[in-house]
């Protein structure tokens, strides 16, 4: 009885062969695929496999996880950005350290008085508060309202630099001639690129 | 701050000089007076652009220059403000969305992410920035040096956070003494390229993303939107205020830079004001003495009849 089967014949280097037989063993395409082990540099595959194997998997990985648009990639940006503009006033935290606890604190008076003081204050400020309750969006719409050929707070910033942009790794903070393909950072080495879509591609674990 | 525990000011006979950030807003304005006079009651009051107490101080130390190009590098953000004869040039003012602030947060998250979760510690960050950072004058040398091994790499140092029982205060180890071993258990940072890349946010703030000129190119951008006949006076006088200005190489990094994009025919002259942080008070002090100075107030009296509209009217802002 003769027995036909179609198949491709692939012709590597005997490390690849290797590989190649390693795939098939632990089913890493789904099910076996290696139809005869033919010698050191020719292996006989079932056809279905031609496409998975003939891609690299750097750019099947790609091709499989969601690339951000120029929409997400802005709002990332702009998050980012304003993550960099928050308040961050902050107190010395230990300026008021207790060492004995018998000690007048500095903002104590000894008479008790402040305390009326304190009651009149807080009143006050919620008045102003009330009354002058706008925010900075609103501010900023009454200005270019109120001078609108300017110059006014909206005019005076900056322009875009005509300097070519630098390209500085998310990660460590050198140069970097690399772009993450899903979510548009930069990178610098395969190290990086790792520790970023470990960590922040796409999720913001850190 | 007023109160009886440190200046014991009593506002009723006192006349205050109180400064706002350029083209602050007309409302803010507005209720800044109205709190000074009412509230305060305060008895005469000066609302004055920071930048026009320190052109005030830098004339009055040169009287002979007729003009100044003040960059005030702040807390929020930077201004970069030409004066012709002691008068600002409100077309020409420029405001860089950088200041103190972005840095510090900047420095935060990037030892937050490298190294150790300080997101919650922006006084110590902020004595980290002020104690390990410096300009670099040598950008691209400098990231080269900081890629180096143990033995090229000048530039890595640790810094010892402070635990505030036996480490009061933080500081930055010698380059002999960065080894990146704690030796009786404190705390560290290891700071390398991110000692020169946070202040570097200043001149390339599109770094991270802000889409805007850095100082020393709005610097030239603001002289170019100034009459032709006034650009010599103003690159022979810039002035450096502000608190970022006291990073290290900060005055030479300006110089260079300007050096580089302005045309050889103007001499340039970068001037670092003495304690750039405290300049514009030393200017509020020095204008309170003047000749002029009554004449720019407005009193108790005049605001308890005209209200805002005289306070529109003389003060410059």
């Amino acid at each position: 009885m003769v027995n036909v089967m179609k198949g491709i014949l692939i012709k590597c280097d005997p490390v690849m062969k290797q590989f190649l037989l390693h795939l098939d063993e632990t089913l890493k395409l789904g099910s076996k695929f290696v139809l005869v082990d033919l010698d050191d540099c020719h292996l006989f595959v079932q056809p279905e496999v031609y496409n998975s194997l003939k891609m690299s998997s750097r750019l099947k990985d790609a091709s499989t996880r969601r690339i951000l648009d120029e929409g997400a990639r802005r709002r990332r940006a702009r998050k980012a950005l304003e993550a960099l503009e928050q308040d961050n006033f902050h107190d010395d935290p230990h300026a008021n350290l207790v060492m004995s606890k018998k000690a007048p604190k500095f903002e104590e008076s000894l008479d008790g008085s402040r305390n009326k003081d304190r009651k009149r204050k807080t009143r006050s400020t919620e008045h102003f508060k009330q009354r002058f309750r706008k925010n900075f969006p609103i501010l900023l719409e009454e200005e270019q309202a109120l001078y609108p050929e300017g110059p006014n707070y909206l005019t005076i910033q900056a322009p875009p630099s005509q300097l070519p942009e630098r390209h500085i790794c998310a990660v460590c903070g050198f140069p970097a001639p690399y772009t993450c393909i899903p979510c548009g950072a930069r990178y610098c080495s395969t190290k990086c690129l790792s520790t970023h879509e470990d960590t922040r591609c796409l999720k913001w674990t850190a | 701050m007023f109160g009886k525990d440190v200046f014991n000011v009593n506002h009723s006979n006192t006349t205050m000089i109180i400064t706002e950030p350029y083209f602050n807003f007309t409302s803010t304005q507005e209720a800044l007076s109205e709190i000074f006079f009412e509230e305060y009651d305060v008895d005469a009051l000066l609302r004055i652009n920071a930048g026009d107490l320190s052109v005030h101080k830098y004339h009055r130390d040169r009287p002979r220059e007729l003009c100044c190009l003040l960059v005030e590098c702040g807390f929020s953000y930077t201004h970069i403000v030409p004066y012709i004869q002691g008068k600002k040039q409100k077309d020409a003012i420029l405001r860089v969305d950088v200041g103190g602030k972005v840095l510090t947060n900047h420095l935060k998250e990037l030892i937050s992410y490298r190294q150790l979760n300080v997101m919650d510690e922006t006084y110590v960050i902020n004595q980290v920035k002020e104690d390990a950072c410096f300009v670099s004058l040598e950008f691209n040398a400098h990231m080269n040096i900081a890629r180096g091994g143990k033995k090229e790499n000048t530039i890595a140092r640790d810094y010892v956070l402070p635990d505030f029982t036996t480490i009061k205060r933080g500081y930055v180890r010698s380059l002999e003494e960065t080894t990146g071993k704690s030796a009786g258990g404190e705390q560290l940072v290891r700071l390398n390229n991110e000692r020169f890349s946070i202040p570097e946010l200043l001149f390339y703030p599109s770094d991270v993303g802000i889409q805007e000129m850095g100082i020393t190119e709005s610097i030239v951008h603001s002289i170019n939107k100034c009459p032709e006949e006034t650009r010599p006076h103003l690159y022979r006088n810039i002035l450096l205020t502000g608190g970022n200005c006291n990073f290290p190489g900060f005055k030479d990094r300006v110089y260079k830079d300007v050096r580089s994009m302005s045309p050889d025919e103007y001499d340039v002259n970068v001037t670092l004001a003495k304690n750039p942080s405290t300049y514009a008070w030393r200017g509020g002090a020095a204008m309170s003495r003047s000749a002029h100075f009554p004449e720019m107030l407005v009193t108790k009296r005049e605001w308890e009849e005209d209200g805002f509209t005289v306070c529109q009217e003389r003060f410059s802002v």
